[in-house]
């Protein structure tokens, strides 16, 4: 069996299939759509751009510093837009893998067929989640006459409630990088690793290990925690300690590589009958 | 049914997921005891040795009524553990109670005895393994804890401090009668922690997936904190009570202050959910 093949069931059986998994996270954003214009309105604002939507989506959390009487402002959105995409992607692998995948592998002959068309579906989905939440961001900007550039307005970081307001934003020099490229590499990286370990443990315990990551990364600012990177309000363009997005890509690219090819060796001699 | 019961129990508490479910949140509940120890556990030397800190006035802000996980605001670890109480309590048995459906085993026990004492009896072991997976971990940091944290009573003039403000869930026990606040709010977690068993079960009458089905509650807790949080920002400080578990089962005010009724209620739809669907979906359907 070809690789194009399995690439093809992949796409048709990951993607197609669980279009309702999609409909959901559109509907998330298309809520948080509603939950920004709301809170632009509570605020007087009329102008808005597209990176103030991306903004407000992917910002985080500053840096916290725990304080007794100051707990954590979890940022639920940000949470939630990476971990939904996690939840989704948690258990395809596992279940194709216990059912007619053990078919599959028997049939292409190639385990390794096998793998990579697994990873080129992880990516393939990440990616599909964050252009369609991003293709809702734009028809919500094209609707409300907002300007489309990656400009972030003056009081947005008023807007924000977790931190954004001790950085001025006239000091922010953020573009396309920390917007868009960030938030879609690290959530790419966390669900191949997520992919990766749920060939050791049961797909439960990967997705731990994802939650773990994230609160992980909200509350501790560091080049280690992958977390940071996605989070705008964490990046060196904002705060003076924050993440630089060039370690923060090198970091996920190589996680992303780290993933793949641990998964390909590992895989070639994986016991695929032993699961249920 | 009282043989079927001592079965499901004894499968519950001997389950792997049962022991992982436990030792994630023990680890948890270990983890924040630590990190509080280390930030504060240096007053109780200082009590010991009779220094200039043993009459500091802010002592009772440093007590173990606010430094057990419950009440401690600081850790990642009491976030982890209340956010993934959800997951930790469905873990155990909701997992197998979706498997022995897909497996067939069900239909086994069916014909040897009644489809609904099956329920019956699965239906409390998920239940009880629910609240002891809360409840241990609960225990362990609090005797950590309280080894090593001095028992002040709160002071009523410290609520903006201590987080327990007037009004609050059981807050008046809090600053009279400290100990029965402590108990009470171990006893509501425990609760909690069996409703969320309960109802990730339900929710594997609705989802095939067992793996969507147990990790659902957490993800429900996540969406309605969202929601919550939205529509916060709206409404006038004062106005705001607490609507989600994992928020309000911290003994201490997070973000908005707990209400009684709320819990109450919360706590009868997961019930009402719960009891319902595992009625309607596994008792009354035909299980062949």
């Amino acid at each position: 069996m070809k690789y194009i093949k399995l690439v093809k069931f992949d796409l048709k059986y990951g993607i197609l299939k669980r279009w309702y998994t999609y409909l959901l996270y559109a509907l998330l954003t298309l809520f948080a759509c509603m939950d920004f214009s709301f809170r632009l309105k509570s605020f007087d604002i009329t102008n808005f751009s597209l990176g103030d939507c991306l903004f407000y989506f992917y910002s985080g959390i500053s840096e916290y510093i725990p304080k007794p009487d100051e707990p954590i402002q979890i940022p639920y959105l940000w949470l939630l837009l990476n971990l939904l995409v996690c939840y989704f992607n948690v258990h395809y692998m596992s279940d194709d893998l216990s059912g007619l995948g053990q078919y599959v592998i028997c049939r292409s002959g190639k385990r390794r067929n096998w793998w990579l068309s697994k990873c080129l579906w992880n990516f393939s989905s990440v990616l599909t989640y964050f252009l369609l939440s991003i293709l809702i961001v734009l028809s919500f900007c094209t609707f409300n006459n907002a300007e489309f550039s990656f400009e972030i307005s003056e009081n947005m970081n008023l807007i924000c409630p977790t931190g954004a307001q001790q950085y001025p934003v006239s000091q922010w020099n953020i573009g396309s990088i920390q917007l868009l490229l960030m938030p879609i590499l690290v959530c790419t990286a966390i669900s191949m690793l997520q992919m990766f370990v749920s060939l050791f443990v049961r797909p439960l315990v990967s997705y731990v290990v994802s939650i773990v990551i994230y609160f992980s990364s909200m509350y501790k600012l560091s080049d280690l925690l992958l977390g940071n990177y996605a989070m705008i309000l964490r990046s060196d363009e904002i705060a003076t300690n924050g993440v630089s997005a060039l370690n923060g890509i090198i970091f996920s690219v190589c996680l992303i590589f780290a993933s793949v090819i641990c998964g390909l060796l590992y895989f070639q001699h994986y016991n695929i009958l032993s699961r249920e | 049914m009282k043989k079927q019961l001592k079965i499901e129990l004894k499968k519950a508490i001997f389950s792997p997921y049962f022991l992982f479910g436990l030792v994630m949140l023990t680890l948890f509940s270990v983890l924040s005891a630590i990190y509080i120890l280390e930030k504060n556990g240096g007053y109780t030397a200082a009590i010991k040795a009779d220094t200039e800190y043993a009459y500091n006035p802010d002592l009772p802000l440093f007590s173990f009524f606010s430094s057990w996980i419950g009440a401690e605001r600081m850790s990642l670890a009491y976030t982890l553990f209340f956010n993934l109480m959800p997951i930790g309590t469905a873990l155990p048995f909701a997992w197998s109670f979706c498997s022995e459906r897909k497996s067939g085993y069900i239909k086994n026990i069916v014909i040897r005895d009644n489809k609904k004492n099956y329920y019956k009896a699965k239906t409390i072991a998920i239940f009880v393994s629910g609240m002891i997976v809360v409840l241990i971990p609960l225990l362990i940091n609090i005797l950590i804890v309280s080894s090593k944290m001095p028992l002040y009573k709160p002071f009523a003039g410290y609520n903006f401090y201590n987080c327990v403000y007037f009004g609050d869930l059981f807050a008046d026990l809090y600053y009279s009668n400290p100990g029965i606040y402590v108990s009470l709010y171990v006893a509501l977690n425990t609760l909690y922690g069996g409703l969320f068993a309960v109802l990730g079960a339900a929710f594997s009458f609705y989802i095939s997936n067992i793996f969507s089905a147990v990790l659902l509650p957490f993800v429900i807790m996540l969406i309605l904190a969202y929601t919550e949080h939205a529509f916060q920002a709206y409404m006038f400080a004062g106005d705001i009570v607490e609507l989600i578990p994992t928020q309000f089962l911290h003994a201490s005010t997070l973000y908005a202050n707990s209400s009684g009724i709320v819990v109450a209620a919360v706590a009868i739809i997961i019930l009402t959910f719960s009891f319902f669907t595992i009625y309607f979906k596994g008792v009354k359907n035909e299980i062949y």
